[in-house]
């Protein structure tokens, strides 16, 4: 279990706001190009709403923007706002859009609960929409109940980059590496067929990934390699090459990717990996830079009363060895919204630090 | 019978009252488009339990589900006082197959515009079997279809949505004549899949007389257009299950006097003989079961995936106007009052010639 696999454990709605108008919300699958045209449209609907203060879509479509930048700020206010435009909206008119955004807004921030509920509610309303089943995938997995997120998925997924994204998720949230990284794989070649090159490199990614989290580097790397020629400035990548650079020996290259990261954003993950490696190898000062900079970020979200990176913070402070009777609360709180493979493992894992005859 | 208008930068292009297409200018809006294109291939057989409930992925990707039209009817009544009968041509245009089925009232958007279209000039032959079978008739120039008269829907933006409707090509001094409606309804679409759902409607009752002059022919059609920084958008209705497929999506962006040069194909536009019962594809009735008889034309896709479904609506029609069964849930209280195009004079004074 990598820091990057417990922080994008909602990983599959990265791909679903594609659709949806904001592009690429998750560094899963933006692009720094990306970036301004978020800014671009929260300052659009943002004016439009001040104008027509009950033009419903409009909030829908602010909260989408500002769902967008959260996932590459992590901001608790934007999710808040997101939260509170959705609201708004539904206020006005109930509707299928806001339900589809509340319940990837709750799966992004790990209230997976509420989330599977927007999303049925978001099914009720237009039946068969395969980017609601997607969510609901998503909730499913993240509240660990894999066998009713099985039970969405149709035998054949045929050609639908949302249910094959949701069978690639799903499997992998099984362990059943090979299969998924094949999903994640024909997710790419959907994308590759129509043209839309920021999903190839999301798909190609994402199927490096299962297999750097199952501990084959050597198997990622035709993925990786593919999604460099593609997109190598993509952020989701760059983080995935470094993982890979330090699976295969090479932690100040890994460091380097990180630190160059940094300097384009700040970003709580970025900094929790970089800790990581900068600590591997005796980089005792800049690991503390970056512990200092990740607690701070994943402290802040959880002093607003938000729950998504609870489980971050849990596993940082287990791996930096501190305060770890405080990271067995958060990583317990955690498993209340929580309850994947990922989130018990984390509680398990900080169990095993604070007693040492406690295993894995 | 809906296509998404995208354009980031370019300003829309518009002729008169047609709705145009902007062209993709950023790797965004490629981007965009490719999804909405993966959405339709991938998604077709599903959607294509409806006339229209679902053809405009990209629509749906900026997404307005809100400006998606699903169906149009057309088809005469009679409506009598006490000293006489007079009849009426009534148009139903129906949006938003994604209405919660616990909504029990509904706001259109306020920078929604749908407008529904009458060329009651052009030249219609009824001597071609197949056309007549299919189309309900031929159009002998198709790249001469305009708009003589049209109907065109706006809503408040205060609290209380007012429906405005703004006509053309009906003398003003009969416009007292005209019924409009518009608010949350039954969907009046037959299918199983719309069972128990409601629908945002637009219902329109107009003296036959105003707009069947020299000839008993009309051609129809309904658009929906929004603007959004995402995207413009449009959508088309004519002949119920034509542009939901994938090869007539071009019509959805195409004014109907472009179907013809574009496709090569009769121009998706509903043909009505008034002189003869409405009864698909001779205009609509809200009785048609649209699935079925385009299924009897030989084109069985509709049925793909399809479970066994009633061929009468699930609740009855009112035999006055509004005519489309009250919404479901609501009691029949839940939509906004009928207006009369005689209460908003206001705006349309100077519209109306």
């Amino acid at each position: 279990m990598t820091v990057r696999t417990v922080i994008f454990a909602a990983g599959l709605t990265a791909i679903l706001w594609v659709g949806c108008g904001a592009n690429g919300p998750q560094p899963a699958v933006r692009s720094n190009a990306a970036e301004p045209e978020i800014e671009r449209r929260i300052r659009y609907y943002r004016a439009r709403v001040a104008a027509y203060p009950r033009l419903y879509p409009a909030h829908n479509r602010m909260a989408a923007a500002l769902l967008a930048r959260a996932r590459l700020t992590w901001s608790p206010r934007d999710v808040a706002h997101a939260r509170s435009a959705l609201r708004r909206s539904l206020d006005i008119q109930p509707n299928f859009e806001a339900f589809k955004i509340m319940a990837a807004l709750h799966n992004f921030a790990h209230r997976f609960d509420e989330a599977r509920q927007w999303a049925v509610r978001a099914a009720d309303a237009w039946p068969g929409d395969t980017e609601v089943i997607a969510l609901l995938v998503e909730a499913y997995v993240g509240l660990g109940q894999a066998d009713k997120a099985a039970e969405l998925l149709p035998a054949e997924v045929g050609d639908d980059f949302y249910l094959v994204s949701a069978r690639a998720q799903w499997l992998e949230s099984q362990g059943r590496r090979k299969d998924a990284a094949s999903m994640f794989v024909r997710a790419a070649e959907i994308a590759h067929r129509v043209g839309v090159r920021d999903l190839v490199v999301w798909g190609s990614v994402r199927a490096a990934g299962v297999w750097l989290d199952g501990g084959e580097p050597e198997r990622a790397q035709p993925y990786l390699t593919r999604a460099k020629r593609l997109e190598p400035g993509d952020r989701q990548l760059r983080v995935h090459l470094a993982e890979f650079m330090t699976a295969r020996g090479h932690p100040k290259q890994a460091l380097a990717i990180y630190e160059a990261l940094l300097e384009e954003r700040d970003d709580a993950f970025v900094h929790h990996a970089a800790f990581l490696v900068a600590r591997s190898i005796g980089e005792v000062a800049r690991a503390g830079v970056h512990y200092r900079a990740a607690e701070s970020a994943y402290r802040h979200v959880v002093d607003a009363g938000e729950v998504y990176t609870l489980e971050s913070l849990a596993r940082l402070y287990g791996q930096a060895r501190l305060s770890l009777g405080q990271a067995l609360t958060l990583a317990e709180r955690n498993v209340r919204y929580k309850k994947d493979r990922s989130a018990k493992e984390t509680v398990a894992f900080i169990r095993s630090q604070l007693d040492p005859a406690h295993t894995l | 019978m809906t296509t998404v208008i995208t354009s980031f930068s370019q300003p829309v292009l518009r002729g008169q009252s047609r709705p145009r297409t902007g062209f993709a200018s950023t790797v965004l809006r490629a981007l965009f488009l490719s999804i909405a294109m993966l959405a339709a291939t991938s998604i077709a057989p599903r959607l294509a339990r409806a006339s229209d409930h679902g053809d405009t992925p990209l629509l749906k990707s900026i997404p307005r589900h809100d400006a998606r039209m699903t169906d149009l009817y057309a088809f005469v009544r009679k409506d009598c006082s006490a000293f006489f009968c007079r009849k009426h041509l009534v148009l139903v245009a129906t949006l938003d197959p994604t209405i919660p089925p616990d909504a029990t009232t509904y706001r259109f958007a306020e920078d929604l515009t749908v407008r529904i279209a009458i060329d009651n000039a052009a030249e219609i032959a009824f001597d071609n079997p197949d056309d007549v079978r299919n189309f309900g008739g031929t159009i002998i120039q198709p790249d001469e279809i305009r708009e003589r008269i049209e109907f065109e829907v706006r809503f408040s933006e205060d609290r209380t949505n007012q429906p405005m409707l703004r006509v053309t090509g009906i003398p003003r001094r009969f416009r007292h004549r005209i019924r409009f409606f518009a608010g949350l309804r039954d969907d009046p679409f037959i299918r199983l899949p719309r069972e128990g759902r409601n629908i945002a409607a637009i219902v329109i009752s107009v003296p036959l007389r105003l707009i069947v002059r020299s000839q008993p022919g009309l051609l129809i059609w309904a658009t929906s257009e929004i603007s959004d920084i995402e995207g413009q958008s449009a959508d088309l209705l004519g002949r119920s299950l034509r542009s939901m497929f994938e090869e007539n999506d071009a019509f959805n962006a195409l004014h109907p006097s472009e179907h013809y040069d574009a496709t090569g194909l009769s121009p998706d536009v509903m043909i009505y003989n008034t002189w003869a019962p409405a009864t698909f594809p001779n205009g609509r009735e809200l009785t048609d079961d649209v699935v079925d008889l385009v299924a009897a034309l030989g084109d069985d896709r509709i049925l793909q995936d399809d479970q066994p479904s009633p061929t009468i609506n699930d609740r009855p029609f009112l035999d006055e106007f509004p005519y489309l069964a009250p919404p479901h849930q609501a009691g029949g209280h839940g939509d906004p009052h009928p207006a009369r195009l005689d209460e908003i004079q206001d705006w349309q004074r100077d519209e109306l010639r």
